[in-house]
């Protein structure tokens, strides 16, 4: 039933996008982005916005920086164009594949003449020995100027720490899913998390509440974890996974037989394994989400790393926990809650953020630094202090 | 000295009242302990302080113990205005907050129970009139207007309905049934509780009521043997999703001078 409305609607959209087509010229290649999924060390999405459907769009890329000469570029693909939902404007994605890990890719986005700036990310790495950090945060939906304010603490964060690869947003982008204009909004937000030399921080999507079923957000984010999982998938960097969940679907069905299948293969070819998600199951201050009944007790069982939740607008860090009681040896710690342009709640008192955990109405940015021996877990305040940190050791699973 | 009629009907008319009881005590729990829609509507949308928000839920938690405690000792009918327009307000408040699965059908979900407490202020503002057909149909309708949003819900596959499925499917036949198949026979549902509630409002029948009362149950109750504990409060809040469609029942049962329950059979059959 879902099915068919959402094709019907499609279909209407889309005739109507195409009904424009040619009708004006295009204003500008807006809203680049770098997204990752599941192989960053090989694979990423470039995507954009153009105001109007054309067939020739293009993706220029190469390892050393060209300026935007196309000429020069050593690699060219083919962007697929896709009208986007609910709206006139279109979304052009290029797949990258095949890249080198760990290396500097330039790119310049074209579409029908009108070519960006050029940009540039670079791929994760496959060494295990390579020390790297990812950024964590969540919930930028409602308070526009805090959120370019979080922004451009990131882009700071990531012009002095050139080892930084990626955000991973844990979701509630924006207040209502369903609004292109939203969504436009805080797409053109995320230019100020890239450097001031144009590089970009890749993003790795999670799906929250306020994204509810929007198709907006797999146009955003071309479709994380493919057609038939429904945004939940596993990114694989080095000797780290990060488990990306999708709390607004059945917590119990398909999603929780991937988690456990995921979480098996994890334990034999990763040496660290963190959760992210949107709805907490040690909430801050709301209730506990079904995370906690469905997927809590696998987390114990194949003894992840750590968890990222959002959703809750406070900065909360748990104790260990096991078996819904504090355990310092097989104890699994919650952090997070989402600080990255929202009004913060106050701390409300729960038995789990008492002694070595805490509940705080902060924004902040988490940032994760992998290495070989150890990860260590930092937290970040708009005033650039560092207000936690916490270093995690191998654990025996 | 009341009839054995009047005295069948102030009985059903207190059953209603525990219901209102059972949710006004689960609403209250909420918002004294945990946080509502309207908190999040007073911090996000109205960009008032949390502390305000969170003080207007254990406020709005007092009044409402208040207003009810209030209403049984006097019995002023105005009492009772409170839990409609909470009953109300919530509702509106989620689907304000664009932030919950299918939220635009809130009101539809929602209007037992704020339709219990608003049927029974009608009832007592007018007590010598009784249980007149009008108020009858109203009941109907907020049943029916229930049924019909979990109805829509339960189409759109509602996630949340899903793992009840599948958690129910374990701990009752020891068997874990896929959500391919839990999806499937969620649309079955949705079906049967939209076509029952329409039909019921056009012509009540005892089969279709005792089905949607026994539903009802099931369904809130489904919230403890999920949530365990935790799981108490949720069940309560629905208390209307049986009690109005079991009153419609007695009331059936009433017009055709069915007194004793033992015969209900016949009336099913009728």
């Amino acid at each position: 039933m879902k099915n068919i409305l959402i094709i019907f609607v499609t279909l209407l959209f889309s005739a109507s996008a195409f009904a424009g087509v040619n009708s004006k010229k295009i204003q500008m290649v807006q809203h680049l982005r770098v997204v990752w999924h599941e192989d960053p060390a090989h694979e990423a999405y470039i995507m954009w916005t153009t105001d109007k459907y054309k067939i020739k769009s293009y993706l220029y890329y190469d390892t050393v920086p060209r300026n935007g000469d196309l000429k020069k570029y050593r690699f060219k693909n083919n962007a697929k164009t896709k009208p986007i939902l609910y709206t006139l404007d279109v979304r052009h994605k290029a797949k990258l594949k095949k890249l080198k890990p760990d290396t500097m890719y330039y790119f310049t986005a074209v579409t029908n003449g009108k070519k960006s700036k050029e940009y540039h990310f670079k791929t994760a790495p496959v060494d295990k020995n390579k020390t790297f950090k990812i950024l964590f945060g969540g919930d930028s939906r409602s308070d526009r100027a805090q959120r370019i304010e979080m922004n451009k603490l990131m882009s700071k964060m990531f012009q002095e720490d050139p080892n930084i690869l990626a955000l991973c947003h844990g979701g509630d982008y924006i207040a209502n899913g369903l609004s292109w204009k939203q969504w436009k909004a805080w797409l053109e937000d995320h230019y100020h998390t890239a450097t001031k030399d144009g590089r970009m921080l890749p993003i790795i999507p999670t799906r929250g509440n306020h994204e509810l079923a929007s198709p907006l957000f797999n146009d955003v984010f071309a479709r994380p974890g493919g057609i038939f999982k429904r945004n939940y998938f596993r990114t694989r960097i080095a000797e780290l996974s990060i488990l990306t969940m999708n709390t607004n679907i059945s917590h119990s069905g398909a999603q929780k037989r991937w988690l456990k299948k995921t979480l098996k293969k994890a334990k034999k070819d990763s040496k660290w394994i963190v959760a992210n998600y949107h709805r907490p199951a040690w909430p801050g201050v709301k209730k506990p989400g079904r995370a906690k009944k469905h997927w809590v007790p696998l987390f114990e069982k194949y003894q992840i790393d750590m968890a990222f939740e959002s959703d809750g607008h406070v900065l909360k860090r748990t104790v260990p926990i096991y078996k819904n009681k504090e355990d310092p040896v097989k104890g699994i710690v919650y952090v997070g809650e989402g600080g990255l342009g929202v009004k913060m709640r106050g701390p409300k008192d729960r038995w789990y953020l008492r002694g070595s955990g805490y509940n705080e109405s902060k924004h902040h940015v988490m940032a994760l630094e992998v290495s070989p021996k150890q990860m260590t877990y930092t937290v970040e305040l708009p005033d650039r202090k560092i207000f936690d940190k916490m270093v995690l050791k191998r654990r025996r699973r | 000295m009341l009839s054995s009629e009047e005295q069948s009907t102030k009985k059903w008319t207190n059953f209603l009242l525990f219901a209102l009881f059972l949710q006004i005590a689960a609403w209250s729990y909420e918002a004294y302990f945990n946080s509502t829609a309207i908190n999040s509507v007073i911090f996000l949308n109205l960009n008032l302080s949390d502390q305000f928000a969170s003080l207007f839920d254990k406020f709005s938690s007092l009044v409402l113990l208040l207003s009810f405690g209030l209403f049984l000792i006097t019995r002023v009918a105005s009492f009772l205005l409170v839990p409609v327009a909470y009953g109300l307000a919530l509702p509106i408040c989620t689907m304000l907050l664009h932030s919950s699965f299918a939220y635009e059908f809130a009101l539809l979900t929602g209007a037992a129970r704020f339709g219990l407490p608003l049927v029974l202020y009608l009832f007592y503002k007018n007590q010598e009139k009784g249980w007149g057909i009008d108020k009858r149909f109203l009941i109907r309708f907020f049943i029916c207007l229930t049924f019909v949003g979990h109805g829509i819900e339960a189409l759109m596959e509602h996630p949340k309905f899903i793992d009840f499925l599948i958690e129910g499917f374990a701990l009752l036949f020891g068997y874990e049934l896929s959500e391919a198949y839990a999806v499937h026979l969620l649309t079955l549902i949705g079906a049967a509780d939209i076509v029952l509630s329409i039909s019921g409002l056009i012509k009540p029948r005892v089969s279709v009521y005792l089905f949607m009362t026994a539903w009802g149950f099931i369904t809130a109750v489904c919230r403890l043997m999920y949530f365990q504990w935790d799981g108490i409060f949720p069940m309560l809040l629905r208390s209307a999703h049986w009690a109005l469609p079991a009153f419609v029942v007695y009331m059936i049962l009433q017009q055709r001078k069915v007194s004793e329950p033992w015969k209900i059979w016949k009336a099913v059959k009728g």
